[in-house]
Order: structure tokens, then sequence, then C-alpha cells
């Protein structure tokens, strides 16, 4: 049996595979895509995942590319704890936060830091370079957003709406943690791992919106989840722009 | 046991709903929500759903939203007809296509279809009245709706609607080579996620999607056609012609 991995670092949809397949205790050959470098529009990439987006797993020659699916996938083929609760009613809330991470936070969280970056990211680069970059992106779709990006045109309405996006999730996670321990019940499951590989920062990123004297359980949460040994060696994985944010965020809550 | 379903014509998410609830033989209360009358935006539908969206499901008391998340939830609460693979390889190819009915082929439909088929109709409708209630409704969906009643569709917002249904529809023709239903050998949630909204855009573009254009999703068309819960499902309408009625959806995707 083998288990490859093509994705970046452990951070948004591309940290899930990471951070599902550690969780799992699953050996796997990791294989770096330097999105800074644009790889996932390289030739060599569009072989494995032809949409041209991490990450991808490939599993005894089967080749799975869509992260919350593949998160389902990973439970489901390899030994080690179980991810998911088996009552229908706590699949369900944990397919819920899973989905509203993926629809709604998730892009609006990679819309703003795509906006604070872009003007110093994209200043030095060559306009028609710019352009021929984004002739090699596959997806429509992708090819819009990543315009936006690199030229710097979202429009400052979309930026507001995903402000108010990140700023109403909160309290919504605020009340979920204080019912629950977890995101979809007792127990960890996807839907923890889904939500940590993108806002596993937000302590020490929004310290105004998330804090012991606001949202008491939803810090008390990151505790427990910061604690897990399969998501710390998740987060080793990464660059030191990953590994030293999740040292930071686990210093302020008191846990390093 | 109590099972309640909120819901409109059996077009797309509530003809999602209706065809699974059919299909697994499940008895049911039908709720009909009149969307053109606005019934989901009043005080009593929006104590239940807050976003003022179809299809409801209340179970015993439980009240449960997303449609996708709902028909996983049906197969795995009820016993009748397995609607979920019995393998993790078709699963995990069910779970891509009920999440591309949800982020692409629902929400682009619905920019297309209200376009080209409802802003005409609803153009008398008293505006004033319909305002204060759009007022109750969160952020985002009162912009949906505010754009669809002024038919305000940015071109290059249609333009994408179009193209997200035809690279869908071509996704879909490759799905089927080789294999009668989307997942795979087996019928299940993927079929029936689709088939709605699927129905519904052949209905808009016969020249784009035939037996000629595309054979082999016009041959899955008219195979989930003939089944009794689809039959059974358009059975609830309460026009002649339910394809031609549209609503306005889920927003399409704001960040590729």
């Amino acid at each position: 049996m083998t288990v490859d991995v093509y994705t970046w670092e452990p951070n948004a949809n591309a940290g899930k595979p990471l951070l599902g397949l550690k969780e799992k205790g699953v050996e796997f050959n990791y294989h770096y895509i330097d999105l800074a470098k644009r790889e996932q529009h390289s030739p060599a990439f569009l072989k494995i995942n032809p949409h041209g987006m991490v990450p991808a797993l490939v599993h005894d020659g089967r080749v799975l590319t869509e992260s919350s699916p593949m998160l389902e996938y990973i439970d489901e083929v390899f030994d080690g704890p179980p991810l998911r609760p088996s009552d229908p009613l706590q699949l369900w809330r944990m397919r819920k936060f899973c989905r509203e991470m993926d629809v709604s936070l998730c892009p609006a969280l990679a819309m703003i830091r795509s906006h604070a970056t872009a003007s110093v990211r994209y200043a030095d680069e060559d306009p028609e370079m710019l352009k021929r970059a984004i002739e090699r992106v596959p997806l429509p779709e992708r090819k819009r957003s990543w315009s936006m990006q690199m030229f710097n045109s979202i429009p400052a309405a979309d930026i507001a709406e995903s402000h108010r996006r990140v700023t109403e999730a909160i309290p919504m996670y605020e009340r979920a943690l204080a019912e629950f321990p977890y995101l979809a019940g007792p127990t960890y499951s996807l839907a923890d791992i889904n939500a940590m590989c993108t806002i596993y920062a937000l302590p020490v990123q929004r310290p105004e919106d998330v804090n012991e004297e606001s949202t008491p359980h939803f810090i008390d949460w990151y505790r427990r989840c910061h604690a897990r040994p399969g998501l710390q060696a998740a987060f080793a994985l990464g660059h030191e722009w990953i590994a030293g944010r999740v040292r930071e965020t686990r210093r302020k809550l008191g846990i390093e | 046991m109590s099972l309640e379903i909120y819901h409109w014509e059996p077009t797309v998410n509530s003809g999602e709903l209706l065809i699974c609830l059919h299909e697994k033989g499940i008895a049911f209360t039908s709720r009909y929500v009149d969307l053109l009358a606005f019934e989901q935006h009043s005080p009593e539908f929006l104590a239940l759903n807050p976003r003022g969206e179809v299809p409801v499901l209340v179970h015993d008391g439980q009240v449960l939203t997303e449609t996708t998340l709902v028909l996983e939830y049906l197969d795995a609460a009820f016993p009748g007809a397995a609607l979920v693979p019995d393998n993790a390889a078709e699963r995990y190819h069910m779970r891509v296509w009920t999440k591309c009915a949800n982020d692409y082929i629902v929400p682009a439909l619905a920019v297309l279809g209200w376009h080209e088929r409802m802003a005409g109709k609803v153009a008398a409708l008293d505006r004033e009245s319909i305002n204060a209630r759009l007022e109750r409704l969160p952020q985002d969906r009162r912009v949906v709706w505010q754009v669809a009643l002024d038919d305000a569709f940015a071109p290059e917002q249609l333009a994408r609607a179009a193209q997200h249904l035809n690279v869908v529809a071509r996704r879909m023709e490759d799905a089927l080579e080789g294999s009668e239903w989307l997942a795979g050998c087996s019928y299940s949630l993927a079929d029936i996620a689709v088939y709605p909204a699927a129905s519904a855009f052949q209905a808009l573009r016969p020249d784009a999607i035939n037996a000629a254009s595309l054979p082999r999703l016009a041959g899955w068309l008219e195979r989930m056609r003939e089944r009794p819960a689809v039959r059974a499902a358009l059975g609830l309408s309460r026009s002649t012609r339910p394809e031609e009625l549209f609503a306005p959806g889920p927003e399409l995707g704001r960040w590729g």
C-alpha cells in the first residue's frame, strides 16, 4: 500500500490530508507543491490533478482531489481512531461545520489575506508574466480569483462582506462549543480537523474577537485541539511561517 | 416518530429531498412553502430557518438544513434502499458530486433560470411589502433576493453561471462513460442531488443537452425520469410545468 500526498503547507485546504493522515497515524510520502512558485499549474502536477489545485491524494493508484470528501475517504479506508461520529445527527453537524467552512469562512479568509498581501507580493512582477501565469490556470473560476488577486482588483464591497462573515462566524463557534467540547459533539472529528486547517491561529490573528473573555469555550476548544499529538505532527511539517504561527498560538493558550 | 418536510416545488433542493424520501419509502408530512408568495420570509418560517431557505426537515423536533447533508442523514437514520455505495471509492465520488450540485450546479441554475424565466413574471410584484420581508434576512441572503428581483445580475455573473453549467454537463458525460450512475455502478445520492438541477438545465438549454450532443447524459436523464420515486416527487408539484420554475438560490462561489 502506498499513500502519496501532493500538497503545500499544513494550511487551509492544503492541510486537510496532512492533519487527517497524521491523526489516523498513517505513513505517507509528502510531495511539496510550492504555491509561491505556482507549481500547482506545472505540467507535472497537472498530470496528477488536471484542475491544478492542491491537495491531491494518491492511494494505491487512485487519485483524489476534493479535500473534504478526501477527509471522509481517509477516515473510511485507514485504520486508526475513528474521526467521524456514528450518530446520524452528530454526523450531520460534522458535515454542516465542514460545509460552512468550505463555502463561507475559508473563502472569506482567503480573499481577505489575498487582498492584504497582493500589493506587496506582485508589485515587482511583470504584468505580462502574470497574465501568462493566469493563462496556465485550468479552471475558469480559479482564473478569475487569481486575476483579482494578482491585479489587486477585488471589489471593496466583497472584502467588507468577507470581514462580516468572519465576524459573524465567531459567536456561532462559541455557541456550538458551549454546548459540546467539539464541533460535531462529544468527540474530535473531521469538523475540528477541517476548521483547524484554516483557523488554527485566530487567537493570535484576531485577538479582539477570539479571547478568554468574549469566547471562553472557543479558546478551550483551541487548547484541546492544539494539545493533540496528531495535529502537532501535521503542523510540524510546515515551514517556519506556519510552525512559528502555531507556536505563538500555543504560547498564547498557555500550552507551550 | 414525526417527520415534517418544508419544501417548495419539486425543483432543485426541494426536489432532491422529495426524491430521496420516496426512494427510501419514508412517510412524511408535507408542508408546502410558496416561495413566490414569500412564505419563506414569514416570521414563522424564519423561526425554523433564519436564512429563509427551503427545504427544511424537522425530525422529532430536530431541525435540519443543507439539503445534501440531509440526504446523507436520511440514508443513515432510516431503513430502506441503501443510497450510499458500499465501497469507499464510490462514496468519495458520490460526495464530490453532491458537493458539485451544492456549489456549482444549483447556484448557477438559480441565476440563469431566474434571469431567463422568472424575472419578467415578478416585475409587477409590490416591492415595498417584499422589501419589508427581506429586511428580516441575513445580509447575504437579502442581497441575493434584491439582485434577483431587480434582475440586476452582472453580465459577468450570467456568463459565469452558463459556463459552470456547460462545464458540469461535460463532466457528467465523462463520468457516465462506462458506468450507469454518476458515482459508479450503484445508484446513489449523487444522482439524486444532481438530477433536479440537471433536468431543469436541459429544459432551459435543449439545444445543448440532447441525445446527439451529450448522449450518455441524455440517457441518464431518461433513466432518472422513469424512476417511480422521481415521478412521485414530481407528483407533488402544484404547477403543470415545475421545470419552468426557479427561485434565487445560494450564491455563486465568491472566491473560486
